[in-house]
């Protein structure tokens, strides 16, 4: 819309640049204008000059801006120019009000090289400023009433709150024109020039800046310290100023240190007549050269603030970069990018995700002046900056940013955004940083990219420390190396490897492993102890109680990581799985791991609710305080060859972070011989989203109503744990167990015995025996029977034995089968049952083994001798403890049947000896009458005969 | 007394054994004896084929018989078996026990026992049955090995009962086993006339042990019965010390003894023994 102005104006523009040149051929303007007249010129015809307004006459005619020597890093004169339009009577078609100067970024100046005049000494006493803080000066041409046209000195004065430095030159005596350097926000963080609320009635129409690169260089022939008693016009003759300088010679200015990158000056300009419209150009661009013979010559210790293994510790990186301050070389090229990467060991520590939140984009507000409202709970470090062109230092602040991605290694998980603010100068840069974390190791590479082009000679980040810290030290003692990459902005590279010694054990304590004076190696973690502390029971220790399960698993600081578990539960204490649904496999293979599926599994779990069977508490992360989290526990199906399993899904939601769930798999392996409960875990998780979780407490409430059942035995037992140690070192905790109050648990089971079939001698009987006990009562600790002598054991009927290699392959030969059992427990939903076997055994015959089956497998293994009577006894000695309401032994007869009449059976009653012992020591001994298949009459008769 | 026993035992000698040929063969073995080529052995004989080892011992009692006619005497004979190796031997599948020719079975009017009768019974109870046919007594030791368990002996009584079994003479064996179990069974030597020097042969079969887990390794039968049968005393087993002339005592060969195992061996040894003329 604006073009054929723009046109215009650069025509007009190219014109008067080159009569500039001709009549200013010996000042100092003069020469630098002539260090780019001829590029302005050609990029003027390129159209690189731009300019916006309404339409208005009001507009930049031209517009200049150049250094005067263009080699990176130089410390060159600068010099703006621009040219308002005018009226035919070379009056400004408004009054300007404002004026911006956005200079490339690199572009720096120092101002603590110029002594800082003031207001008053500029004003009253009419440029008294000293030559020391004279930075350069200004032509103006003013077509107000007074149409003044000179050159002014340009004086540091003391800023004003909020603006870094500050610059004035006097105008007529009179005025005050305050140029005020500030530093953009916008991302590039370059310098930008303000003339703010300009005096309307001057007239302004054109306006040169000179700022000289070293301002003692151009001490003039002249007295140039303000004499108050001169009224002399300052500078009648043009830029012939100047004078002894006091002080040492400074660079002042500084050019950029990116070599390659074209930097555009903008100019901004608005009047009092027409607010809000803004009017602009550009310069032409100004490409810097020679960064190749920079020098970048960083320095950098990275490491934690505590010389302790295993614990939590602060971070702390110290970056210090020479300056070089000789007027005659170049300066240095300020930091561009920063990488450290951290030793392996050294990680994020879980604990700190407790309490800590995020600075959200919207609160960083990056790129921007608005007002930093990050979060307390977000605040992870402190920094500070040492410039040399403060006076003071910039404290800044570490905030945590929100998560962007969940791979750690990409720099989106972990985000850092570091905020730089110093009120009192106006500056205020938020930069960007990224964590990158290996999803294996957990080492951590810190990058801070692009960082300003300003001049720092010291930057100090520390990372919070305390019990909560953000990271964790190695497990080990020894050495460790720190790689760091820093780039300059002119493109030089360092890599620098600094190092620290652990010399301490978790907290202070002696070292557990790992030499303190050599380097670490990997292999010092295998020597680490593994001292896991472990405590469990039932909440009430009542011998047969229903009771919840509570189980905790504690590793101090310093110790292996677990990375699985196998727990042996008491013989006897057992879950009633009857009525408990069972979170299926697909249920558990949808619940997501990646980023952002805790909080959804929160809100809506996967397994039914009727699955779960408790609760867990998962304590992570080094120091005295872990961070906890909370899961649940659901009863799952079978799993890798075991009937049950429970699965542990703990959302690893913590803070601001999510890092979806932990799914830890344990299988229920039920021990067939005595019904032990023995648990194993898959691997537990060691790391998440590249945290080493180090897990310090691993809590379990099994705590649905009615599930666990405490023992009916009241001996002391233990459960006993195996917890694997992630680099091969093993712990075997223990936790005594004993449950109370056994002589108060009724205990009387009956035991009914028939045989059926033959009743004469020879003939082989089968037999059933039927176990009946009450809900409530004890369970079966052992039993014996013995059959009355009228039965033999039929040799010739011992056929075909199992034996325990077939046995346990559950490959018993059909021939080896005698017999079938049934077991009803209140535990299952279904009864467990199955044949009985002739298996081979430690004894001198082979076992009566009830293979039973079901739900899980329990075999029941009856050893075959005589009795005291001289009756064929059949004994089970290891009855689980587990309530049983009913068993049904049936012994098959005939062909198979072991037993052998050895008298008719319908001759007399006769009498079993049975003898039964609780797993509570009480004992239910009973003569059971042996029921037979003789007619009712017969043993009417012969009781009648009796 | 002794000697009119003798005739009426000579008289109801049941044609077993061919006298002329038994006091042939005792007159050479006593003239041997005398000339001391032949000497008892104490222990029993050995005898051993591959790895298989048995000992044979056995002998009558009394020792001191008469010269001419039969006495009372009690028999007995006891086979044990082992291997070298330790190993359980294999199974006993027969035994045979062939008496000297010299002695004389006699069963007449002596009560028999039926095998049914004796089945699945405790000693008690088989004596309670066939007390009367009651021969003898001894023990049965085998040893089982079932599956992937340890070898352990199995010991019983054994009962000997009078019977006959096809119509021919024969010896019920009843063992009776409490440990580790109640469990019994009934061995039938069959009795049949052997030829030349032994005279009298038992021949039995040995069931199967446990479906063959078990196997047999020793069994041992005192065989002595005096019963009354129509007011006449009787003893089921008798004879006399044929010496020569001149001599007091005679070397004979009192038994031969064969077992066969399960896989076609065969262990056999010829027991010899003394009596002296009383």
């Amino acid at each position: 819309m604006n073009r054929p102005r723009a046109i215009r104006n650069r025509r007009f523009l190219a014109s008067r640049e080159i009569q500039a040149m001709t009549d200013s051929k010996t000042s100092f303007a003069g020469r630098l204008r002539r260090l780019s007249a001829a590029a302005l010129v050609a990029f003027a015809a390129m159209g690189i000059l731009a300019a916006s307004a309404p339409a208005s006459p009001f507009g930049i005619e031209s517009w200049e801006a150049s250094v005067s020597d263009t080699r990176a890093a130089a410390h060159a004169d600068g010099f703006t120019s621009f040219i308002l339009t005018t009226d035919s009577e070379g009056h400004p078609y408004a009054p300007t009000k404002q004026v911006t100067v956005d200079v490339p970024p690199g572009l720096v100046g120092n101002p603590r090289v110029l002594t800082e005049c003031s207001v008053v000494m500029l004003k009253e006493f009419g440029n008294g400023c000293p030559r020391s803080a004279m930075a350069g000066f200004v032509h103006i041409e003013l077509n107000s009433s007074d149409g003044f046209a000179g050159v002014l000195p340009l004086f540091r004065i003391k800023p004003p709150t909020g603006i870094p430095a500050s610059f004035a030159f006097l105008v007529a005596n009179t005025t005050i024109v305050r140029l005020d350097a500030e530093v953009r926000s916008d991302g590039d963080y370059g310098l930008q020039v303000n003339v703010r609320e300009a005096n309307g009635t001057l007239g302004l129409t054109r306006s040169d800046v000179t700022l000289w690169g070293v301002p003692a260089d151009h001490a003039g022939p002249g007295p140039f310290e303000f004499n108050p008693t001169s009224t002399s016009a300052w500078f009648p003759d043009g830029p012939t100023f100047g004078g002894p300088l006091r002080g040492p010679r400074k660079p002042f200015l500084t050019n950029p240190s990116e070599c390659g990158v074209a930097g555009i000056t903008r100019l901004s300009i608005t009047n009092w007549y027409e607010p809000g419209a803004i009017f602009t150009a550009e310069s032409a661009p100004t490409t810097v050269y020679g960064c190749e013979i920079l020098e970048f010559n960083p320095a950098i210790t990275a490491e934690p603030t505590l010389n302790s293994a295993a614990t939590p510790s602060g971070l702390n990186a110290e970056l210090e970069f020479a300056i070089n301050e000789s007027p005659d070389g170049r300066g240095n090229p300020p930091l561009r990018d920063a990488r450290v990467a951290f030793p392996a060991g050294v990680a994020i520590n879980p604990s700190a995700a407790d309490g800590l939140g995020v600075c959200r984009d919207d609160q960083l507000n990056l790129n921007s002046k608005a007002p930093v409202t990050c979060p307390d709970n977000s605040l992870i470090g402190t920094a500070t900056i040492v410039t040399p062109v403060l006076d003071e230092t910039i404290p800044g602040k570490l905030f945590l940013r929100p998560m962007n991605s969940g791979d750690p290694e990409s720099g989106e998980m972990y985000r850092l955004g570091l905020v730089l603010n110093n009120p009192t100068r106006g500056i205020s840069v938020r930069l960007p940083g990224a964590v990158k974390v290996d999803r294996n190791t957990g080492q951590i590479e810190a990058t801070f990219r692009d960082n300003p082009q300003l001049p720092v000679s010291k930057i100090d980040v520390d990372l919070n420390g305390g019990g909560r810290a953000m990271a964790v030290t190695p497990p080990t003692c020894g050495i460790y190396t720190a790689g760091t990459r820093l780039t300059s902005w002119g493109g030089q590279v360092k890599d620098i490897v600094t190092s620290f010694k652990l010399d301490e054990g978790p907290r202070g304590g002696p070292c557990l492993a790992g030499e303190p004076n050599q380097p670490a190696s990997a292999a010092d973690k295998a020597k680490l102890p593994m001292e896991i502390g472990m405590n469990a029971g039932t909440v009430k220790a009542l011998a047969g109680s229903s009771s919840p399960f509570v189980f905790k698993l504690t590793r101090p600081d310093g110790n292996q990581e677990m990375s699985a578990l196998d727990l042996d539960l008491p013989q006897g204490l057992l879950a009633k799985l009857a009525g408990v649904s069972r979170c299926s496999d697909a249920a558990l293979a949808s619940i997501g791991t990646s980023v952002g599926d805790g909080a959804k599994e929160i809100a809506n779990p996967a397994c039914p609710a009727n699955s779960q069977i408790g609760s867990v508490v998962v304590g992570a992360g080094a120091g005295a305080v872990p961070l906890y989290v909370n899961g649940k526990a659901y009863l799952a199906g079978p799993y890798k060859g075991a009937p049950f399993s429970i699965a542990v899904v703990v959302p690893a939601v913590a803070g601001p972070f999510d890092l979806g769930n932990s799914v830890v798999r344990s299988r229920l392996v039920v021990d067939p011989d005595d019904a032990q409960v023995h648990v194993k875990s898959d691997p537990f998780p060691t790391i998440l989203g590249g945290v080493p979780l180090n897990l310090r407490d691993i809590r379990v409430l099994v705590d649905r109503p009615g599930f666990m059942r405490a023992p009916s035995n009241c001996r002391a037992m233990s459960l006993q744990g195996t917890v694997y140690g992630a680099d091969g070192a093993v712990a075997r905790p223990s936790s005594r167990f004993q449950v109370g109050d056994c002589g108060s648990v009724p205990f009387a089971p009956r035991l009914q015995l028939q045989l059926k079939g033959g009743t004469k001698r020879n003939q082989n009987p089968a037999l059933t025996a039927t176990l009946t006990a009450r809900p409530g009562d004890a369970n079966i600790g052992d039993v014996s029977v013995t059959l009355p002598r009228s039965e033999f054991l039929d040799n010739d009927h011992i056929k075909t034995i199992c034996t325990r290699v077939q046995f346990a392959a559950d490959n018993c030969p059909q021939a080896s089968v005698y017999g079938f059992a049934r077991a009803y427990t209140p535990l299952l939903d279904k009864p467990l049952e199955g044949p009985v076997y002739l298996r081979s055994s430690n004894h001198k015959l082979p076992d009566l083994v009830a293979a039973l089956d079901g739900e899980v497998e329990v075999d029941l293994a009856g050893r075959i001798d005589t009795g005291k009577g001289g009756g064929i006894r059949n004994t089970f000695e290891a009855v689980p403890d587990a309530p049983v309401t009913k068993f049904v032994l049936q012994m098959q007869g005939g062909k198979k049947g072991l037993l052998v009449n050895s008298t008719n059976l319908c001759n007399a009653t006769r009498r079993a000896t049975v003898l039964i012992e609780g797993q509570n020591g009480k004992t239910a001994d009973q003569r059971p009458v042996v029921k037979n298949s003789c007619k009712k009459t017969t043993r009417k008769a012969r009781s009648h005969h009796r | 007394m002794s000697a009119a026993r003798t005739s009426r035992h000579q008289r109801r000698r049941p044609a077993l054994v061919p006298r002329s040929s038994l006091l042939c063969q005792l007159g050479i073995l006593g003239l041997l004896a005398a000339l001391g080529f032949l000497a008892a052995p104490a222990r029993g004989e050995l005898t051993a084929r591959g790895d298989l080892l048995a000992r044979f011992t056995g002998g009558i009692a009394p020792d001191a018989l008469p010269r001419q006619g039969d006495a009372p005497i009690a028999v007995s004979v006891q086979s044990a078996v082992r291997t070298f190796s330790g190993d359980v031997p294999p199974a006993l599948q027969t035994i045979t026990i062939a008496l000297n020719s010299a002695g004389r079975l006699d069963t007449r009017g002596l009560p028999r026992c039926r095998q049914a009768e004796i089945e699945t019974a405790s000693s008690a109870q088989a004596l309670s049955i066939c007390r009367a046919a009651l021969l003898g007594s001894g023990s049965y030791s085998a040893d089982l090995a079932f599956p992937e368990q340890v070898v352990f002996a199995s010991r019983g009584r054994v009962l000997a009962f009078n019977a006959v079994v096809g119509g021919r003479p024969a010896i019920l064996a009843h063992v009776f086993g409490s440990e580790p179990a109640l469990t019994s069974r009934v061995i039938v030597f069959r009795i049949h006339r052997g030829q030349g020097t032994f005279g009298t042969v038992l021949s039995g079969t040995m069931p199967e042990e446990a479906n063959g887990y078990g196997s047999v390794t020793s069994i041992a039968l005192r065989l002595f019965r005096n019963y009354v049968y129509r007011g006449e005393r009787h003893s089921y087993i008798s004879a006399g010390c044929p010496a020569p002339a001149g001599f007091t005592s005679a070397v004979f060969p009192f038994a031969k003894v064969a077992m066969s195992f399960a896989g076609g061996r065969l262990l056999a040894s010829t027991l010899t023994r003394t009596c002296r003329v009383r």
